[in-house]
């Protein structure tokens, strides 16, 4: 499973962009996702990756699609 | 105020579900007013949640209007948004008259009832049902009993069966929780549109809803069916969930500690009363409750500005060492009933008579029944990961060696 564009792909659809918009750099808080978005995408991370009960925090600390790639990679 | 070493609140912390009550204690002994990991201000004390729930300096935080604001983003353009409109006469979150009202009129409906003799069938119904079993589900057991209490309530058509009801119920309950996303509130709206479909088959002519159609209009309170079946959603709720919730606890812990289930069978008539009040305290489901307040306020050098939310625990109040001596243990001749189990103040819980009522008068009984079972420790007790309200899912209890026969 290619985690990063899975990620990319999620978050274009919650953000309402184009996928070529979005960079893996770029920090989750310019798309302007709320909390609730947030919990969304952890939900379907969740039902996606089967890793359980993600803390909707780890969104502040891993805070762009490369670095919540490289933390999903490493709970697998 | 340098609170790099401080806990911060997390209920994703490993355990939390299965034992909030040790990160609570580290909580309110080191951090105990402070910014969660979600961001909104926590308060652990019992000092400060006492005071917060009392003051007019604070309001509840409107659920219906959340919803409002949330169901375009929830819903896209799928049909039916009904998440604000479902929670709209939810008492708990109103202020000022519709707040009012909304207790009033759900007061005077459930008071035409003869509570005693509902609670006294509803305890022999479930008794009977599960005398003959070896190894049963005691959550089961509870919400079996509450089903019976809300079905002659409600005056529910049969065709509405136990399971429906449970999780209709535990749904809508979790329409409330913290971290909810929009797959599992889409869901819920799904549930709240079976409900109405239910209540709007209910054709009796006795029942809560007249009471509260009946009610509303005697009173000049302008509900219309909408608002009607808000109310009727919520009372299911509340007294589905809470009911079960803190029944399962209670009876769990007396099921653990024989000494004390012997001391429950033994009170008198005021010795139990105060039994249930400690019960409520340790055990309670509820976890939070919310405040908005209405200026910037201070607290220990923190300034919040106005229209924060404030999330106070009420588990962590009531065991706090400030106000109960030796907080995690139960203790029936514990003094006074200062804890927050129903809140306190203007939005203490419409239903706290009613549950201390259940206790009084079913708690007996059910232990006269549960004392021939112990816990079945070949399955785990599992909870609900649940944080605003405590939820036992499942507790396995069978039939002592001795009783088999």
């Amino acid at each position: 499973m290619d985690i990063k564009l899975l990620l990319t792909q999620l978050i274009a659809t919650e953000a309402g962009l184009p996928v070529e918009e979005i960079s893996g750099d770029e920090k989750f808080e310019s798309f302007h996702l709320d909390s609730l978005s947030l919990i969304s995408l952890a939900f379907e991370v969740e039902n996606i990756t089967g890793i359980e009960q993600i803390d909707p925090t780890i969104f502040t600390e891993y805070d762009t699609i490369n670095k919540l790639t490289a933390w999903v990679e490493s709970q697998k | 105020m340098g609170g790099e070493s401080k806990v911060t609140w997390n209920p994703y912390s490993k355990g939390y579900f299965e034992d909030p009550y040790k990160h609570l204690k580290e909580c309110r002994e080191q951090n105990p007013i402070h910014k969660g990991s979600h961001g909104a201000w926590m308060f652990f004390r019992h000092k400060e949640s006492y005071e917060i729930l009392r003051s007019s300096k604070y309001q509840v935080s409107e659920l219906s209007q959340y919803f409002l604001e949330k169901e375009p983003y929830i819903f896209k353009e799928s049909a039916c948004p009904y998440l604000s409109a479902g929670t709209k006469k939810w008492a708990m979150y109103l202020n000022g008259e519709d707040h009012k009202n909304a207790r009033l009129v759900m007061g005077k409906a459930f008071k035409e009832f003869d509570l005693p003799v509902i609670l006294s069938e509803s305890v022999e119904e479930v008794n009977q049902k599960f005398k003959n079993e070896q190894d049963f589900d005691l959550v089961t057991y509870c919400a079996y009993f509450i089903f019976q209490v809300i079905k002659r309530f409600y005056s529910l058509p049969d065709n509405y069966s136990f399971s429906q009801i449970k999780k209709y119920s535990n749904m809508i309950a979790r329409s409330q929780d913290l971290f909810v996303p929009k797959q599992v509130y889409q869901e819920i709206n799904k549930w709240f549109l079976s409900g109405n479909e239910m209540f709007n088959n209910i054709n009796s002519k006795q029942g809560y809803k007249e009471n509260l159609m009946a009610i509303s209009n005697k009173l000049g309170i302008s509900y219309d069916n909408e608002d009607i079946l808000s109310i009727l959603a919520v009372s299911l709720m509340a007294a589905f969930e809470t009911s079960k919730d803190s029944l399962s606890m209670a009876l769990l812990e007396l099921i653990d500690k024989p000494l004390l289930m012997e001391a429950v069978l033994a009170s008198d008539e005021e010795q139990l009363s105060a039994i249930i009040e400690e019960l409520f305290r340790f055990t309670a489901p509820l976890q939070y409750t919310v405040r908005v307040n209405k200026e910037p306020v201070e607290y220990e050098g923190h300034t919040i500005e106005a229209n924060s939310k404030l999330y106070l625990c009420i588990a962590s109040a009531n065991r706090d060492p400030a106000v109960f001596q030796n907080p995690d243990q139960l203790i029936f001749s514990r003094p006074g009933t200062n804890h927050l189990a129903f809140g306190s103040g203007p939005h203490v819980c419409a239903g706290a008579n009613i549950a201390r009522q259940e206790m009084k008068y079913c708690l007996k009984h059910m232990l006269e029944f549960l004392k021939d079972y112990e816990i079945n420790n070949s399955e785990p007790i599992t909870y609900a990961k649940q944080i605003m309200m405590r939820t036992i899912e499942s507790a396995r209890l069978r039939k002592k060696q001795h009783a088999l026969s």
